[in-house]
């Protein structure tokens, strides 16, 4: 039995974990390929306009699966750990892809406010005939290599940081930082203009120092969305470090990014960190990225 | 004699100018590009070439800069030996006229910028996102819409006393809009001067949006040709606004004080034969890949001199000489 993985959106959320976990109970795992012309020429096809552009190369991987595997893993997340809630596209994520495919969805709703991710988990295995403590063994081992995945990126960001070179975040979303067909390659394109970039998700924060000084003076609203409690924290964090500049990607049409970015822009600029916003989408030119990122560059200087 | 090019080919208008050591501005061409690049930049260095022969033979051209969004090729066929984004290019002219300036506002064919400047140097900026309202494409199709010359354009919005109220938001809202307008009897200097300060407005709530707009307040670009629009941002700002000497091709100057600061020791430039030259962007797809790229590929003399256009970077990094 195979089970298909569409390599976008969610998938970066937690691209080790699904993989091993569905591994180790036995199945074959099919990834889309990485993102291309053709997979996001389908998803716009099917998706509605008003969709973001994040969304519609989704279902370009999904459509990728259809009648390659015997499920595609789509599952609907609702809140994470801190009880806090994912993407409101998240949430119908499942019964979207039912109606665009004809290979079967296998999905659970990951809604940790009202039951543990371990609980889920085992719902999850009941689907595929997985006895929970196969299911248990499984998540264990999936848990390890993700630990290992962020001790390796903890690494990573210290390296980068002590770099002499012109350091820049990029603040985005996993899944627009890790698809570089999505984000035009933008890494290698700072990386040719000299910079070294360092993903907003990899600054480690240290917990205590959050949870004692930083709650009381924090400068910005508890937010809605689980990403937006993490970005700001993880702002907060990497101001400690000798950074140059931001860059904050979005995809057009997201409507959680264009609240958070007035935060996102605030918080840099009053610690005079020079800020730049690009926007995402399936017309984006490379020219235009290139321009704006080559002026960033310049006004670093 | 020593002197420096700069080369600013933008989607409507291309602009050559040529400085002396001493920065003064020799010669200066504004030429429209009419979907031509290539043609437009030899018909430009044939002008400047007659130009040398007739009034200083003794000039030799020691650098060239090349800007705009066609730079890339601009820099390809005439051997710049700088290619730099037209941010930086426009913020160095315009502190050269003004070098106290704080804010550039540069409104060209396709594209409309801020510029925030701290001494001299660009410090944050902004360019118009996915929309193209508010630039000068747009007063363009207006104003054949309107049977109106470009030029005349905004001499006629200065007669407006009551400028009517256009939407701006969105190009194509704006037109219908305005056809709105015509057809229950608004004047067209009324509805002329609406449209400046529509476009004015929408610069200024999206482009500019969160800037800190402080003077002297500089207005380049070839939209700030438009007496109509300068009114229109004098209005909404509240401030002077200064339009510098050069203001249509002043993207051009500052890629020439930028090549002449950073001078090389010997310029790769080609040379004004190439004019003479046959020089061809042809595109083929390459399919090694779903991405399947529109690779250009340009040549001269049937040699090819550069590929471009390729996400992977198999036949842009290929070295050609």
């Amino acid at each position: 039995m195979t089970i298909g993985i569409p390599r976008a959106l969610i998938y970066w959320k937690r691209p080790q974990f699904w993989e091993s976990f569905f591994e180790d109970l036995g199945f074959r795992v099919l990834l889309s390929p990485e993102t291309n012309k053709e997979l996001v020429e389908a998803g716009v096809r099917v998706s509605d306009p008003e969709n973001c552009f994040s969304t519609k190369v989704f279902f370009g991987h999904l459509l990728w699966l259809d009648g390659k595997v015997d499920w595609v893993f789509v599952p609907r997340l609702k809140t994470n750990a801190e009880k806090l809630e994912y993407c409101p596209k998240f949430f119908a994520l499942p019964d979207l892809s039912k109606i665009l495919v004809r290979t079967p969805i296998l999905t659970e709703t990951f809604n940790e406010k009202k039951e543990p991710l371990e609980g889920t988990l085992a719902k999850l295995g009941r689907k595929i005939g997985r006895e929970k403590r196969e299911v248990k063994r499984a998540r264990e081992k999936a848990f390890l290599k993700e630990k290992d995945e962020e001790r390796e990126k903890r690494e990573n960001f210290f390296r980068k940081i002590e770099e002499k070179t012109t350091k820049i975040t990029l603040v985005s979303h996993p899944y627009n930082f890790y698809d570089d067909y999505v984000n035009l390659r933008v890494k290698e394109k700072l990386e040719k203009l000299g910079a070294q970039t360092i993903f907003i998700e990899e600054t480690p924060v240290n917990e205590t120092i959050n949870q004692r000084s930083k709650v009381q003076d924090k400068d910005y609203p508890k937010f809605h969305w689980e990403f937006g409690k993490e970005w700001m924290e993880k702002i907060d964090a990497i101001l400690d470090y000798n950074i140059t500049g931001a860059i904050e990607i979005s995809s057009f049409q997201c409507g959680c990014d264009a609240v958070l970015k007035e935060f996102v822009e605030k918080k840099f600029k009053q610690n005079s960190i020079p800020f730049l916003y690009l926007l995402i989408d399936e017309q984006t030119g490379e020219a235009g990225l290139q321009t704006r990122l080559e002026a960033f560059i310049d006004t670093l200087r | 004699m020593k002197t420096y090019l700069g080369i600013d080919v933008g989607s409507i208008s291309t602009n050559l100018v040529l400085i002396d050591e001493k920065n003064q501005i020799l010669s200066s061409l504004y030429l429209r590009t009419e979907g031509d690049p290539i043609e437009v930049i030899q018909k430009g260095l044939k002008e400047l070439k007659n130009y040398i022969s007739k009034y200083n033979p003794a000039i030799e051209v020691s650098g060239v800069g090349t800007t705009g969004s066609a730079r890339q090729l601009a820099g390809v066929i005439t051997g710049a030996d700088l290619v730099k984004n037209e941010i930086t290019a426009h913020a160095k002219g315009a502190s050269f006229f003004v070098p106290e300036v704080r804010t550039v506002i540069e409104i060209g064919g396709q594209d409309s910028k801020i510029i925030i400047l701290e001494n001299g140097v660009a410090v944050d900026f902004a360019m118009n996102l996915i929309c193209a309202a508010g630039t000068g494409s747009f007063l363009d199709a207006q104003a054949s819409r309107l049977k109106l010359p470009i030029e005349r354009f905004g001499e006629i919005a200065l007669r407006s006393d009551n400028p009517t109220n256009i939407g701006s938001r969105c190009t194509v809202f704006a037109e219908s809009d305005m056809i709105h307008k015509q057809q229950i009897g608004y004047s067209t200097e009324d509805i002329v001067a609406g449209l400046c300060q529509g476009l004015a407005r929408n610069f200024l709530n999206n482009v500019a949006k969160g800037k800190n707009i402080k003077p002297p307040i500089v207005f380049q670009g070839g939209v700030s040709e438009n007496l109509g629009m300068r009114r229109a941002f004098k209005e909404a700002l509240g401030e002077k606004i200064i339009v510098p000497p050069y203001n249509t091709v002043i993207g051009a100057f500052g890629v020439a004080l930028l090549v002449k600061e950073n001078h090389p020791q010997k310029t790769k430039f080609l040379g004004f034969e190439i004019s003479d030259k046959n020089i061809k962007c042809t595109s083929f797809q390459c399919k090694s890949c779903p991405n399947n790229c529109e690779v250009i590929e340009a040549r001269i003399d049937g040699e090819v001199v550069a590929r471009w256009n390729d996400r992977c970077g198999k036949y842009s990094n290929l070295k050609y000489d």
